[in-house]
């Protein structure tokens, strides 16, 4: 974990790309507020092992995002069930219920549906939130940072010490 | 295109999905057992074991090996077991969680298999019926074999009382008889009452004074005549009460010893309400297992209906739900066809089915069905056996099935065998037929076993086993009724045999002839106190009688003797002639 967290911290102080970043948390969230063992999930995996994103940030974004799933899932149900329910739509949900392919997706399932929309929704502001808190990262928060009293002191810690191993950059700034 | 793509990540996804699939594939057979094992397990509520699964791709199907349900009431049995089955079933709709199986094969079914080593059972397992337990030893049955000794003990004999009686009265009587007795008068005197009468009535009065003289002497004679019949007439009571009751004395001293002998036969009579149930704990397990294959089909249904009855569990927001979009209302499981073939000792059966389902509304209402006949052969004359079953949500679960069976030749097996008892059927013929209906997942039919030409026989050291064992060799038929009710996965069974009337019968006269011997001792031995007594009485009541006849002319004679009236008297020969003319008729001087 502390090297994941290293490596993170690399790739957001790097010249990493800060989209590239920003697509690896929207992912992450994909695949952290979604119920895991789903079809869907299988291309966001597919997405994120072959698109150039940084895995890191999409491992620990999912990670943070599952803990997150625990307790908005009901938000998720009452978001699918009412999807589902909604008389507009079932004539889509009728047909699709008779292809094998969108069965396999879970489609009717309130909490997979009622994330899997909430996630899309919610991409597009998470994104660019995302890109921006990632700018804001490198070009203020990091010189603040840096001057802080127990940044000096945790430049002395074995994560200190892995983080430069990672990065490969002696004395470099944090 | 390379600072968007990452080769590396997608080779890498690729190498992982592909092998995967390749386990999956190759894996297929092993990874649907245990699925397959966990939810049969589940639903079966014991062990369900399957040796092995193959999968074939195309066409799709499952091939599966030895299947093994354990009994979860008796886990060292197996409630059902096949040693194959196959079904042909579409792919997508399996994947979807929809089984459409368009044919089916089951081999090699058998019931109540013992098991190599007992199964397991869950430990949420409960049981829906409490069946009888036929499997109870004899001993339980506390049969109670009366011994001669203990019957002549409280049968009360009654002949010596009655013969007692009868003499006590005897001497009561006579004493009363012999007091009256001496009040008699003497046959002499009678006859002069007769000639003082006589001479009254030939008398010629020529003068009103002779006639009022005549008529004072008859008055006089007949106040004396008076006293007398009086003490005749009390004779002849006390002696007809003492005829009376000396009579009834004398019949009851003779019948008694036939009434003490039937005592004693009636208390060695065998009607015991243990042998109520001797047929169910001989033939009860044999019923059991025949039952099982006459209702197999239900054992085929039941899972189904506890799987229909699983849809109904509510969802948790936590976890969530599926939404049933299905307008196309097609089944989520049918099997289009199936042919199960059972196995019987030595031989086997096959039984079709067709449109098996829970859903009957989404295939039109169609019911499933199941038939069974087969023809003629070395083991049965006629074997046939259909119903049919259908669920809707309006009309609920309902169903039937009919049997009839005839001449199945029953080869020697044994019925039961416990605490040094053993009882086997040699040989038997046996028919059947019946009938059960289903309603709300219970059963409740009934039907009859005819047992003719049957062979029994029984081994034991007990007394009670060895006088059974003397009568169950003259069983040579008998009829079980036979009824079933209780949830269809676990039936219970009720037998009512006129087998426990026949060995009722047959151990009474078993007992009886054991006991004729001490029975015939009683009987002559009761027979020569009667005679001894009726010796002795016969003849003082013949003196009585003799009396009573005596006592009887004598009132009459006095009766005709007080019917003459002083008043009748007359003067000269008219009067004479009259009063001779009517003595003549009534006393025939």
């Amino acid at each position: 974990m502390l090297s994941m967290l290293a490596r993170l911290f690399k790739a957001l102080n790097a010249e990493t790309s800060p989209w590239a970043l920003a697509w690896a948390f929207v992912l992450g969230m994909f695949m952290g507020l979604t119920p895991l063992f789903s079809l869907h999930n299988v291309i966001i995996l597919f997405l994120a092992l072959s698109l150039r994103i940084n895995l890191s940030g999409f491992i620990l974004a999912w990670l943070f995002f599952s803990g997150l799933a625990y307790l908005i899932d009901p938000l998720f149900d009452w978001i699918g069930e009412s999807l589902l329910l909604a008389p507009a739509l079932e004539p889509l949900w009728v047909s699709l219920y008779e292809n094998p392919l969108a069965r396999l997706f879970q489609y009717n399932h309130t909490i997979t549906l009622g994330s899997f929309v909430f996630c899309l929704l919610i991409t597009p502001i998470w994104a660019p939130v995302a890109y921006k808190l990632i700018v804001t990262y490198r070009s203020r928060v990091k010189a603040w940072f840096d001057r802080l009293r127990f940044v000096q002191v945790i430049k002395g810690t074995k994560f200190f010490a892995m983080y430069q191993k990672v990065s490969g950059l002696r004395g470099g700034s944090l | 295109m390379n600072k968007v793509i990452r080769w590396p990540g997608l080779i890498a996804f690729v190498v992982i999905i592909g092998a995967l699939a390749i386990i999956i594939r190759t894996f297929a057979g092993p990874i649907v057992k245990s699925g397959l094992e966990y939810g049969l397990t589940r639903a079966n509520g014991a062990e369900v074991n399957i040796a092995s699964v193959n999968i074939h791709w195309s066409p799709f199907s499952v091939s599966m090996e030895e299947l093994q349900f354990t009994d979860p009431e008796t886990p060292a049995l197996n409630r059902v077991q096949a040693q194959r089955a196959h079904a042909e079933l579409y792919f997508w709709d399996a994947v979807i969680g929809r089984i459409h199986i368009r044919d089916l094969e089951v081999s090699g079914i058998a019931m109540g298999v013992e098991r190599r080593s007992p199964g397991r059972v869950r430990a949420d397992y409960q049981s829906d019926s409490e069946p009888f337990d036929w499997r109870q030893t004899l001993a339980d049955l506390e049969i109670e074999i009366p011994t001669v000794e203990g019957v002549l003990e409280r049968s009360e004999i009654r002949t010596p009382g009655v013969i007692e009686q009868a003499q006590t009265n005897f001497e009561i009587q006579r004493e009363k008889v012999d007091e009256a007795r001496a009040n008699l008068p003497e046959k002499e005197k009678l006859e002069g009452y007769r000639e003082r009468v006589e001479a009254i009535t030939e008398a010629r009065p020529r003068t009103p004074e002779e006639l009022l003289q005549l008529r004072e002497d008859l008055r006089t004679l007949q106040r004396d005549m008076r006293t007398d019949r009086d003490a005749v007439r009390a004779f002849v009571a006390v002696s007809e009460e003492a005829v009376t009751v000396l009579r009834s004395d004398l019949e009851a001293v003779r019948s008694a010893p036939g009434q003490d002998i039937e005592r004693v036969r009636s208390l060695l009579r065998f009607d015991n309400d243990s042998l109520s149930e001797l047929s169910g704990v001989l033939f009860g397990p044999k019923v059991e297992q025949w039952s099982q294959y006459l209702l197999m089909a239900f054992d085929f249904i039941g899972p189904m209906l506890q799987r229909s009855d699983d849809e109904e569990v509510k969802p948790s927001r936590w976890e969530g739900r599926f939404i049933d979009f299905d307008r196309a209302q097609r089944p989520v499981f049918l099997i289009e066809r199936a042919v199960t073939d059972i196995r019987l000792p030595d031989t086997h059966l096959s039984m079709d089915w067709a449109n098996i389902t829970w859903q009957h509304d989404r295939i039109g209402g169609t019911p499933s069905t199941f038939a069974l006949a087969a023809s003629e052969s070395s083991w049965w004359q006629e074997l046939a056996l259909n119903g049919e079953f259908s669920m809707s949500d309006l009309r609920g679960f309902a169903g039937q099935q009919a049997w009839r069976i005839r001449g199945v030749n029953l080869v020697e097996q044994e019925l039961f065998a416990q605490n040094d008892v053993v009882a086997k059927l040699l040989g038997a013929m046996l028919n059947s037929e019946g009938q059960v209906g289903v309603s709300a997942g219970e059963l409740n039919g009934s039907g009859v076993i005819s047992m003719r030409d049957v062979a029994l026989d029984l081994d034991g050291d007990a007394r009670w086993a060895r006088i059974l064992a003397d009568v169950v060799g003259q069983i040579n038929a008998f009829d079980m009724n036979l009824n079933v009710s209780g949830p269809m996965q676990a039936p219970g069974l009720s037998i009512r045999s006129d087998l426990d009337n026949q060995l009722q019968r047959l151990m009474t006269a078993r007992l009886t002839a054991e006991a004729d011997e001490q029975i015939a001792r009683l009987r002559s031995d009761l027979e020569q106190r009667v005679s001894s007594a009726t010796e002795n009485l016969d003849p003082r009541l013949n003196a009585i009688v003799a009396g009573l006849a005596e006592g009887q002319s004598f009132e009459a004679l006095l009766t005709d003797l007080l019917a003459v009236s002083p008043d009748d008297l007359r003067l000269g020969d008219q009067l004479r002639d009259r009063l001779r003319g009517s003595l003549r008729d009534r006393i025939g001087g």
